[in-house]
C-alpha cells in the first residue's frame, strides 16, 4: 500500500518536471523567435529599386512622372499612406506621410527606417530617391 | 567464541527484521525522495541557465531581414550609365579602355555610395573568368556586379560592404 503511495507521489514529481521542462522549453523558443523580423529596411530598398526602373527610360529620366501619376506609374500601392514617405529629388514626387521625413537624422529600433540613394543616369545626371518606412503598430 | 565484528553484524541484521515495517518502508520513501529533490534542483539550475542565455542572445536583438547582400542593382545601374556616358565627345568606357585605367571608374561608386561600401573596389574585365584587364586587389568581394559586355567578355565590379 504504502509503496503505491510513493509511486503515485513520484508520478506528480514527473508530471511537475515534464511541464516545467515544456514551460521552460516553450519559453525560450518564444523569447528566441518571438521577436519580429525587421523588414523595414529591405522594404525600403525594395520600393527604391523600383523607383530606380520605373522612372528611368533608356537610362535617362522619364520626364513624363510626375507627383500625379508616380504611384500609377511605378505600380506602388502604398497602403495606409501614413506609414511610408517617398520622394524623389529632380522630379518633384513626395507621396506619403511627410512628418517620417524628420526622422532620417535620428537612429534607433523603434523610430522609422529610412533609406536614401543616389543613381547617376547617363549624361552625368544624378537622382536621390527617398523612402522612409514606418514600424507596424 | 564469536568474533565481536560478528556480533555487531548480526545486531545490525536483528533490528533491520525486529524494525516495524512501517519504518522499513519511510527510509526507502525517504531516498527516493531525496533523489528527485536534487534531481529537480539540478533540472531546475540548467533551464534557469538556459532560459537567461535564450534572454540575452544577440541575435534576437538584431533580427533585420536583409535583401541580397550579393547584389546591388543601384550601383551597378550607376556604374553601367557612368561607363556608358559621354565626356568631350567620348564614351567614357572606351576612353578609360585606352588609357588602362578602367578602375578608376569606380570612383562614381566611392562619390554615390561612400556610406554604403568601402573606398577600394575591384573592377576588372574578365574574359571566360581570366582577367583581361585592370588590377585586382585584395578587396574582399562583398558585393559582385557582373556587367555583360559581349558574349565572351564580362566587366566584374567588386565592392566591400560597411557595417
Amino acid at each position: 500500500m504504502n509503496r503505491r503511495g510513493t509511486d503515485k507521489i513520484i508520478s506528480v514529481y514527473w508530471f511537475a518536471i515534464l511541464f516545467i521542462v515544456a514551460a521552460a522549453v516553450v519559453y525560450m523558443v518564444v523569447v528566441f523567435y518571438g521577436t519580429p523580423y525587421d523588414i523595414r529596411g529591405a522594404e525600403a530598398s525594395a520600393m527604391i529599386n523600383q523607383i530606380a526602373d520605373c522612372i528611368t527610360e533608356n537610362n535617362i529620366l522619364k520626364m513624363s512622372v510626375n507627383n500625379d501619376n508616380f504611384l500609377e506609374e511605378c505600380h506602388i500601392n502604398l497602403g495606409k499612406e501614413e506609414m511610408y514617405y517617398v520622394e524623389v529629388e529632380d522630379l518633384g514626387i513626395v507621396k506619403g506621410n511627410f512628418n517620417l521625413n524628420d526622422f532620417c537624422d535620428k537612429e534607433g529600433d523603434k523610430l522609422p527606417k529610412c533609406v536614401e540613394r543616389k543613381l547617376y543616369l547617363l549624361g552625368g545626371e544624378i537622382v536621390g530617391i527617398k523612402v522612409v518606412v514606418n514600424k507596424v503598430k | 567464541m564469536k568474533n565481536p565484528r560478528g556480533q555487531i553484524g548480526e545486531a545490525k541484521n536483528q533490528r533491520f527484521f525486529l524494525a516495524p515495517l512501517d519504518q522499513k518502508l519511510k527510509k526507502g520513501q525517504i531516498g527516493d525522495t531525496m533523489t528527485w529533490v536534487v534531481a529537480t534542483l539540478v533540472i531546475v539550475v540548467i533551464l534557469g541557465v538556459s532560459v537567461f542565455a535564450a534572454t540575452l542572445s544577440p541575435i534576437k536583438s538584431s533580427r533585420e531581414f536583409k535583401l541580397d547582400r550579393k547584389a546591388d542593382l543601384l550601383a551597378t545601374k550607376s556604374l553601367v550609365n557612368y561607363l556608358s556616358s559621354e565626356e568631350k565627345g567620348e564614351i567614357i568606357y572606351t576612353k578609360l579602355r585606352k588609357e588602362e585605367k578602367l578602375k578608376n571608374s569606380t570612383k562614381i561608386i566611392e562619390g554615390l555610395y561612400e556610406d554604403d561600401y568601402y573606398r577600394e573596389a575591384d573592377l576588372y574585365i574578365v574574359n571566360n573568368k581570366d582577367v583581361v584587364s585592370g588590377e585586382i586587389y585584395d578587396v574582399k568581394c562583398e558585393v559582385e556586379s557582373k556587367i555583360k559586355l559581349n558574349n565572351l567578355k564580362d566587366i566584374l565590379l567588386c565592392l566591400g560592404r560597411k557595417g
